[in-house]
């Protein structure tokens, strides 16, 4: 009989990497969920990359931390920082992009961009062509996100978010949204046709990865401790007497020996 | 113990799941994790005012010219209106928040400012009123607003209450002032216990006809990459600040002095024939007499020998 065994630790392990396989099942699931979510005027608006793996995620959060240390992000670096670590913790990331914000506004005149001109404070504010945005002219983009972006959309992909988080909650796997994942994301090449990307964390493990979480994370934390143990424990044990030769009740006496203390050796 | 009919104790009941939506809407996840958000459950005879909103529009532009102000906010009306006149109005959750205060600090461009602080300086110089709600919106805050009014909507679907969120009556509830200290309102209806009663909408076929359908269709299509979102006749945008520029509209439809236009031109074109012609036909004589002309030439010995 085939058998699935799925543990958590050692990270990577086959036990461990057959818990992520589960949790990758989860997420393809909340990756339909986003499809299906209530859209305006049911138009399709977005994509959806899952990505895993000790190499993939290690990227992201590598990136991250980029991100935190340029003096633009200032205000967000610690945000980028922290949550550089929870996207290695994760065992999925589950990318979703608005497609449509920033080249194919919904046309609604509904306000949400920019009040009375309507529509034509996203078109005023790119190039334009017959009516449409030039999709090729990337030069006015002087922020992390190339706004203004159709808000109509925008929405929309909180709707997306929104089922994919609806779906991991009635499956019992957490997940959480966030910011910095997607910037983090986009500029590594995931979700290509989008300029508004929401990376959401996917985790099934006993100790939700993505709450409880105090500052200074990025230097306190799981896998720094737990690598800290190891530097510091592979110098301790060197300075012990070896285990054969000296047992644990003559240690003090034997290392007094072999010292010539003569106080000792009483 | 009482003998309940089924039909009258669903709908009494809508406001018990009511109540568990707005506990999805309130525990939603966010991205911010600063959004506020507000609601107010509209029910029975407190619906009232938004139906006689449009209706008061009848009065004063006639059926047509309100069902043209902004066409899907009739359908829905409609909606509400059948549902309302049979005895099982849904409820109605206004579901608003602010977006229009950046205080996250985040730069992140995405509402087309540089900094928050200019969006926020903007905002308060420039910040208005469109068709649906007010602008300019914190991207960040407006991707969480979506995702609150979405988990409202999964907690209906998940109880199989029959329900559809509407920007139309969002913004129906927002301008008569259901919800205060918001810039944007969905209204998301919940009920009536009836098998897709926003989505199979019958009450459209007591007022739109095939031939209506067709028409808006026709005119939307003809521009379909140009125009703005399914109105009767679609706005068309163009080249240059075309929102600058006095708005054009698409229509199918037979135009007479287009049509004299055409024949006037096929008039011209055929007269430009008739008096070229001649001089073509003229040529066409020159042409057959030099070939003649070239045939009657006497040839010479060796055409002979070759031709032998």
């Amino acid at each position: 009989m085939p058998r699935i065994h799925s543990k958590e630790f050692p990270w990577f392990s086959p036990s461990d990497l057959a818990r992520r396989q589960h949790t990758i099942q989860a997420a393809k699931l909340m990756m339909n969920a986003a499809h299906t979510a209530p859209c305006t005027g049911g138009v399709d608006h977005m994509e959806a990359e899952l990505v895993w793996g000790e190499k993939e995620q290690e990227e992201i959060a590598q990136k991250m931390e980029e991100l935190s240390h340029l003096p633009e992000n200032k205000r967000t670096a610690e945000m980028y920082r922290t949550e550089a670590v929870m996207a290695r913790e994760a065992d999925c990331i589950l990318l979703l992009g608005d497609t449509r914000g920033r080249n194919t506004p919904f046309d609604a005149d509904c306000g949400y961009c920019g009040g009375p001109a309507g529509c034509a404070f996203v078109y005023s504010r790119r190039r334009t062509a017959s009516g449409q945005i030039d999709h090729t002219d990337r030069s006015f983009a002087k922020t992390l996100i190339d706004g203004p972006l159709c808000q109509v959309h925008v929405q929309n992909l909180g709707y997306s978010a929104a089922s994919a988080l609806w779906i991991a909650r009635s499956l019992l796997v957490d997940a959480r949204p966030f910011m910095t994942v997607g910037v983090a994301a986009k500029k590594l090449g995931y979700c290509r046709a989008s300029e508004f990307v929401v990376g959401i964390l996917v985790a099934a493990t006993s100790k939700n990865p993505f709450v409880d979480v105090h500052y200074d994370y990025h230097v306190v934390n799981m896998g720094r401790i737990i690598d800290s143990v190891r530097k510091n424990y592979i110098i301790t044990r060197q300075f012990a007497p070896d285990y054969r030769l000296i047992p644990p009740e003559k240690a003090g006496k034997a290392q007094a020996v072999r010292s010539g203390d003569p106080k000792k050796e009483e | 113990m009482a003998l309940l009919e089924g039909g009258a104790f669903a709908q009494e009941r809508l406001l018990d799941a009511a109540g568990h939506i707005l506990h999805a809407y309130y525990k939603c996840p966010q991205v911010t994790s600063r959004l506020t958000q507000k609601a107010v459950v509209v029910t029975g005879e407190e619906l009232l005012p938004m139906l006689e909103f449009i209706e008061t529009l009848q009065g004063k532009l006639g059926k047509e010219a309100t069902q043209n102000v902004f066409f899907p906010l009739y359908v829905d009306y409609m909606c509400f209106r059948t549902a309302f006149d049979q005895g099982h109005p849904p409820l109605v959750l206004v579901l608003g928040a602010d977006l229009g205060k950046a205080d996250l600090g985040w730069d992140c461009g995405a509402c087309g400012f540089a900094t928050c602080a200019e969006f926020n300086r903007y905002r308060k110089e420039h910040g208005g009123l469109g068709k649906i709600g007010a602008g300019p919106c914190c991207a960040w805050k407006n991707f969480d607003y979506g995702m609150a009014c979405d988990y409202a909507c999964a907690a209906a679907s998940e109880m199989n209450v029959e329900n559809r969120i509407l920007g139309t009556f969002g913004l129906v509830s927002f301008a008569l002032g259901y919800l205060d200290g918001v810039t944007a309102a969905l209204a998301l209806a919940v009920g009536p216990a009836v098998e897709l009663w926003w989505y199979n909408r019958p009450s459209l076929a007591r007022w739109r006809t095939a031939e209506h359908i067709q028409t808006l269709f026709r005119n939307n299509y003809t521009v379909h990459y140009q125009m703005f979102s399914s109105d009767l006749r679609p706005a068309v945008k163009g080249d240059g600040l075309w929102w600058e520029r006095p708005r054009e509209f698409g229509q199918v439809a037979p135009d007479p002095q287009y049509e004299a236009y055409k024949n006037e031109i096929q008039g011209a074109v055929f007269e430009a024939v008739l008096a070229v012609r001649p001089k073509v036909e003229a040529l066409k004589a020159r042409m057959e007499q030099r070939s003649k002309e070239l045939a009657s030439v006497p040839q010479s010995d060796s055409d002979k020998e070759k031709a032998s």
